[in-house]
């Protein structure tokens, strides 16, 4: 096959570049269309129970999404504060994508005085002498519906809750909100944390990574590639080869409609380090067939012949173990697997046909010598077949001290688990992570489970299991404030009969309380509509959390299921979601599949590698660096206390499609010069010496170029560009240590067939 | 309509068509339209969620004047008998027959949704434009191919445009305004029929674009100037119910 592309590549270069150019620029027509979405639902398919009952709250009881605004001040009674408050208040429930916004300056009350029913605000009226703000601060922070709900402890900070309209464009609506707040509050800070204000971060953090990683990266390479080849085209062919990839692949992503989510993102960055070593190896092949003296037609037949098989096998296990995270069950990471495969094709694609097509057109004008001056070659030949006699002869305490390193990390690796924080997707001293702190230290948290039951609302005996339910959720670990109509009629009930405590009950009959709920709709239909539906045919109970692990909310979510069983008879239909939830599915997506992801990504190499070599030996060989690199990959983790999320799940599969290139390479070469006719010993002299080079200069492009990674605004993306930096690192070293340790201990007469492959 | 009265119409008609008409005269002309001394109505109010839910009640409505109001709730059987009743804005009380109990209502509540509807249980009284103050000229517009004035109403600092029909000095929509300018509220008055020369307006239905929900209000019955007295608005007859 690699034959025939080559004679193709030989007959047509200026077609061949031709095409390429009219491809790219379709490409770039498609990238006007590319979008970034960092809403966490969507990472999630629409039949999560998460999922499903955020749409019956953005549906049925005004909308799911809310912004938290805190507001932290010195004294938040002093004089013209709360004045201030009021006025950000209104600003905010007059923009036309907020639905409504909870806070104590606009909250409403039902209070019973006698004969009397009061519905009205909780602050009527703001008082401007000092001791008329003591009172109330004093009257709000002995009610424990507002201390530490809306109001902290200590009086000082509040919290003002920004529901938003269901199906507004949820950026566009933080954005107006901070603009509100800028224009409204002066003097002390307000921080914004919240779904929809952790989402517009993210979306900005994201886009500030994609405009300065891609950069860096490219920088990075080229200093590799300078350092390499010491010419132009050693340069800037591999990085235009692989920058048009780049193209095309997020030219199919916009043309697909895909976003760009907080995995995708990392996306770019990936294919240009892992599709850049393609390149590599091409123009390194070209360097070394051109000293030889070979030129023309002979020579493009020897580039790609030799080199396009090994890159092809790496080329095909890389797609195998990047196609490895389909078996994840999120769709972000699915969206990862399939864009990343084609983006990987196509820069295999493009570094065997259009940049030996490009070198033709070049060689037709440019005198013949090129390359890598003859003394640096020569250097770094002989140091790889120095480091082949010293493997000939140390290969067993090589072996033993492989084996301490892999049992010591499988100790810690085991300890690897996976864990679900949307704060800590942020630096640990960024403001969404600081807000997100105190909100749930001082208010309970901004994490919500939502329950849903349905069945006749007005009946007193659902009522009373709701009641039962929501005294049990409380006692929940983590679980803070629980709210429900249950407790808003008891209050009305007690309010009607003259704040007298034994009235706060729910009604004995359906009429009571279909009569007290109606009578609370003069405390504003929003208020209710919040809690119930209008035909009283579903109700939402809100349950606070105040812990953002995903292992937590896993053990809240088995309990208050439980719970759920316990407390609702047959005539009624509860079902629990919310955004807990959703950071749950994706813990348990992450959990239940990694692993499957890294077993189908180490089969499918090791049956690609067995085939390509015809040889299970050399299946089996090819897989102990890459083996040994996940294993000490997992157990630094361990050490490090690094966790599994949404990306580095990814990992795994990725570290393995992406290491196993050195292996292959290898196995390729000492193939090839197995069947040349010399001794074992020699022929690892010359492997080592013919692709040591290569591998450890392509090992350094696609690390530095994720350790670029660790520049990234978002900590989940710095995190994996290091570990898959240090995977690749790893792997490299890997090859030219392990390989050799295991095929010096091989009997000449091993299964290695003679010849090359391809 | 009294001799003298017409003639007052007339001349009025004859000054307008020389030298226009202010929103005032507009307002005063649709109040001497619609406003009766009292009124007797039975109505079924229909209330539309956003998901499209209805809700349907059946109410009973007893006004007199601007302010004075008892509303009493017919259906659903489990609101049968609740009652509202108001001599002033500040002055409102409820009775729920599951308590037996009148208790008043302070606060906020009047400017609240009535009974789980987008009308406030101020709408609801002043639906007659009572105490609403007109500003301006009034505009000539046309409203669904029916020539019409375009007034501005200022009621308890909110804002809101009403269209009258020309001919007959009929209100025809209504438009609540936010402080941004917003349209929140829209209120469309329809199939009027005269009764002892007073024009009710037999469906009113109100559009809250601001929460995507619909209250509709068919009045079934209508007696216009009944002779209804002062003493009829009192917690005994709250209690006699539907």
């Amino acid at each position: 096959m690699m034959q025939q592309i080559s004679r193709l590549v030989i007959k047509y270069p200026g077609w061949v570049v031709l095409g390429v150019c009219l491809l790219t620029v379709g490409a770039g027509f498609f990238l006007r269309r590319l979008r970034i979405e960092a809403d966490v639902i969507q990472l999630l398919p629409e039949n999560e129970p998460g999922v499903r009952v955020l749409k019956v709250v953005d549906d049925d009881f005004g909308g799911s999404d809310q912004v938290v605004v805190l507001v932290e001040t010195d004294n938040l009674f002093a004089p013209g504060r709360l004045m201030q408050l009021d006025s950000l208040v209104q600003g905010l429930e007059g923009l036309p994508a907020v639905n409504e916004v909870v806070a104590l300056t606009n909250l409403q009350d039902v209070v019973g005085v006698s004969e009397e029913v009061i519905i009205s605000r909780v602050i009527e009226s703001i008082p401007s002498s000092e001791t008329g703000l003591k009172k109330l601060r004093e009257r709000l922070l002995s009610d424990e519906r507002y201390r530490g709900r809306l109001l902290a402890e200590d009086g000082n900070s509040m919290l003002l809750l920004v529901r938003l309209r269901p199906g507004v464009d949820k950026l566009l609506a933080v954005q107006e909100i901070e603009k509100e707040v800028q224009k409204k509050w002066r003097g002390t800070q307000v921080s914004l944390t919240g779904s929809a204000a952790l989402m517009k971060f993210m979306r900005d953090w994201m886009m500030q990574d994609l405009t300065r990683l891609i950069p860096l990266v490219v920088l990075v390479l080229v200093l590799v590639f300078v350092f390499l080849f010491r010419n132009w085209r050693g340069v800037v062919l591999p990085l235009l080869s692989v920058g048009i990839a780049v193209l095309w692949t997020l030219g199919v992503i916009g043309l697909s409609g895909q976003p760009l989510t907080v995995v995708l993102i990392v996306l770019p960055p990936v294919l240009l380090s892992v599709g850049s070593a393609y390149g590599i190896h091409i123009v390194e092949r070209w360097i070394q067939e051109r000293r030889k003296g070979i030129c023309g037609r002979e020579l493009v037949q020897a580039v790609v012949g030799n080199t396009g098989m090994p890159v092809f096998l790496a080329m095909a296990t890389t797609v195998v173990g990047f196609g490895a995270n389909m078996v994840m069950r999120i769709n972000a990471i699915r969206a990862f697997a399939i864009f990343s495969v084609v983006g990987v094709i196509f820069s295999f694609i493009l570094a065997v046909v259009f940049l030996p097509a490009l070198l033709i057109l070049l060689e037709r004008r440019i005198r013949c010598h090129i390359g890598l001056p003859t003394r640096m070659l020569k250097g770094r030949g002989s140091i790889f077949e120095r480091w082949a006699d010293w493997i000939g002869r140390g290969r067993i305490p090589v072996l033993i001290c492989a084996g301490i390193i892999m049992i010591g990390s499988l100790f810690w690796g085991v300890k690897v688990k996976p864990e679900t924080d949307f704060v800590r997707y942020f630096k640990p001293n960024s403001s969404p992570t600081r807000a997100a702190k105190i909100v749930n230290e001082q208010f309970g948290g901004e994490l919500q489970f939502e329950i849903i039951v349905e069945g006749d609302i007005q009946d007193p005996a659902v009522l009373r299991q709701m009641e039962k339910f929501t005294n049990e959720l409380k006692q929940v670990q983590y679980v803070t404030h629980v709210t429900s109509i249950v407790e808003v009629l008891k209050k009305a009930n007690r309010a009607f009969h003259g704040d007298d405590p034994k009235f706060e009950v729910i009604p004995d009959t359906r009429d009571g309380v279909a009569q007290f709920l109606l009578l609370l709709s003069f405390s504003g239909s929003d208020y209710l509509a919040s809690m119930v539906t209008s035909d009283y045919a579903r109700a939402r109970i809100t349950a606070q959390f105040s812990q953002e692990r995903s292992s937590e909310i896993g053990k809240a979510v088995i309990e208050i299921r439980n719970l759920i069983k316990r407390n609702f008879g047959s005539d009624v239909k509860v079902e629990l979601g919310g955004m807990p939830l959703a950071v749950y599915a994706l813990h348990r997506g992450i959990a239940t599949s990694q692993l499957w992801s890294i077993i189908v990504a180490f089969l499918a190499v090791f049956v690609i590698i067995a085939a390509s070599f015809r040889s299970v030996r050399f299946g089996l060989a090819g897989m102990v660096p890459i083996g040994f690199t996940l294993t000490v990959a997992f157990g630094v983790m361990g050490v490090l206390g690094i966790e599994v999320d949404i990306v580095t799940a990814m990992l795994g599969a990725i570290a393995l499609g992406i290491g196993i290139d050195y292996s292959c390479h290898f196995l390729g070469r000492f193939q090839e010069e197995s069947g040349n006719g010399v001794d074992r010993k020699e022929c690892l002299r010359r492997t080592l010496a013919g692709v040591g080079p290569p591998v450890i200069i392509n090992a350094l492009a696609v690390g530095l170029g994720f350790a670029v990674l660790a520049f990234a605004s978002l900590v989940i993306i710095q995190k994996f560009g290091l570990l898959i930096a240090g995977a690749m690192f790893l792997s490299g070293i890997g090859a030219l240590v392990l390989l050799p340790a295991i095929f010096v201990g091989f009997r000449d007469k091993s299964n290695i067939k003679g010849g090359q492959n391809g | 309509m009294g001799k003298i009265k017409r003639i007052m119409l007339l001349l009025g008609g004859l000054f307008i068509g020389v030298y226009g008409m202010s929103a005032q005269e507009v307002l005063n002309r649709l109040r001497n339209s619609t406003t009766a001394q009292d009124r007797r109505v039975k109505a079924v109010m229909r209330i539309t969620d956003k998901s499209k839910r209805v809700q349907e009640r059946t109410l009973r409505m007893v006004m007199k004047g601007d302010k004075k109001m008892l509303v009493t709730f017919i259906s659903p059987a489990e609101l049968r008998g609740v009652s509202f009743l108001t001599t002033a804005p500040e002055n409102m009380w409820v009775y729920l027959p599951a308590q037996g109990r009148v208790r008043r209502i302070s606060g906020s509540a009047a400017d609240q949704s009535f009974g789980g509807s987008d009308f406030s249980y101020k709408e609801m009284a002043s639906i007659s434009f009572g105490t609403s103050v007109a500003s301006g000229e009034a505009d000539e517009v046309e409203l669904n191919g029916v020539k019409a004035y375009l007034i501005t109403l200022e009621q308890d600092g909110e804002r809101s445009r009403l269209w009258v029909e020309m001919e007959r000095f009929l209100p025809l929509r209504l438009e609540k305004i936010a402080r941004d300018g917003r349209v929140v509220k829209c209120i469309v008055f329809a199939d009027f029929q005269k009764a002892n020369e007073v024009w009710i307006p037999r469906t009113v239905r109100l559009d809250n674009l601001a929460r995507g929900t619909i209250t509709e209000l068919k009045l079934l019955d209508v007696e216009i100037d009944v002779g209804i007295k002062d003493t009829y608005f009192t917690e005994e007859n709250m209690k006699k119910g539907a």
